[in-house]
């Protein structure tokens, strides 16, 4: 994701991870791990239940209007998740 | 239609052939205007077995039937495509898809976010350190 995301402008999209079901402090710990400066994070499980309370890792992908345009679970390849951005980008 | 006629007197010297003839042409006049006024007759009957509405269509005083009153219609005229103004041009249609929820959190640098001020698309991903 990381990799991908650096493919992006920050004008263009948004690139959120929410991390939850664990402690603010681990999650930081991992998220410098992780994630280079193109992603921005944060812990909140609260957010996870508007969204029904998934499993991890769950990506959605919402237009600039708020709708969704895809979803899925579990990890993808780079190109399929270029792919999913690009078309993203492509509806708004 | 009343006809007067004077016929020459008895004792002129018009021939018993010119006064035939005379009266030949008459009675093709007579005949003549006869087939005229049933020709007027004949669109109005013909347009009321139409069932024609009054205001859609209209007879002269000669019987003709004229064409369609078009009725004043509220849409605006006919365009072409060059002269539509720019900003008449209808937007592409939203992506269909369902709603986002909405929500606002506070991010690892302190700043908030909420999805509904963001007018960015979202790359949006669930993870747990574990």
């Amino acid at each position: 994701m990381d990799a991908v995301a650096q493919d992006y402008s920050p004008d263009d999209i948004v690139f959120l991870a929410v991390a939850g079901k664990s402690s603010p402090e681990k999650s930081a710990q991992r998220a410098a791990e992780l994630f280079g400066e193109r992603i921005t994070w944060g812990y909140d499980d609260a957010v996870w239940e508007p969204f029904g309370s998934p499993y991890q890792p769950y990506t959605i992908l919402i237009t600039g209007g708020d709708v969704i345009v895809e979803e899925w679970y579990g990890p993808r390849d780079a190109d399929s998740l270029r792919a999913a951005v690009d078309h993203l980008l492509s509806v708004g | 239609m009343p006809l007067a006629f004077s016929y020459p007197p008895a004792t002129s010297n018009v021939s018993p052939v010119r006064r035939l003839l005379l009266l030949l042409v008459i009675a093709l006049v007579a005949a003549a205007c006869g087939s005229a006024a049933d020709d007027v007759s004949a669109p109005a009957q013909s347009a009321a077995e139409q069932d024609v509405p009054a205001t859609a269509s209209d007879t002269t005083a000669g019987g003709e039937v004229t064409e369609p009153i078009e009725e004043p219609s509220e849409a605006p005229p006919a365009t072409t495509s060059t002269d539509v103004p720019a900003e008449t041009v209808a937007p592409q249609p939203a992506f269909d898809g369902p709603p986002a929820p909405d929500f606002s959190m506070t991010l690892a640098d302190g700043t908030e976010f909420v999805l509904s001020a963001e007018t960015r698309p979202v790359y949006l991903v669930f993870w747990a350190e574990w």
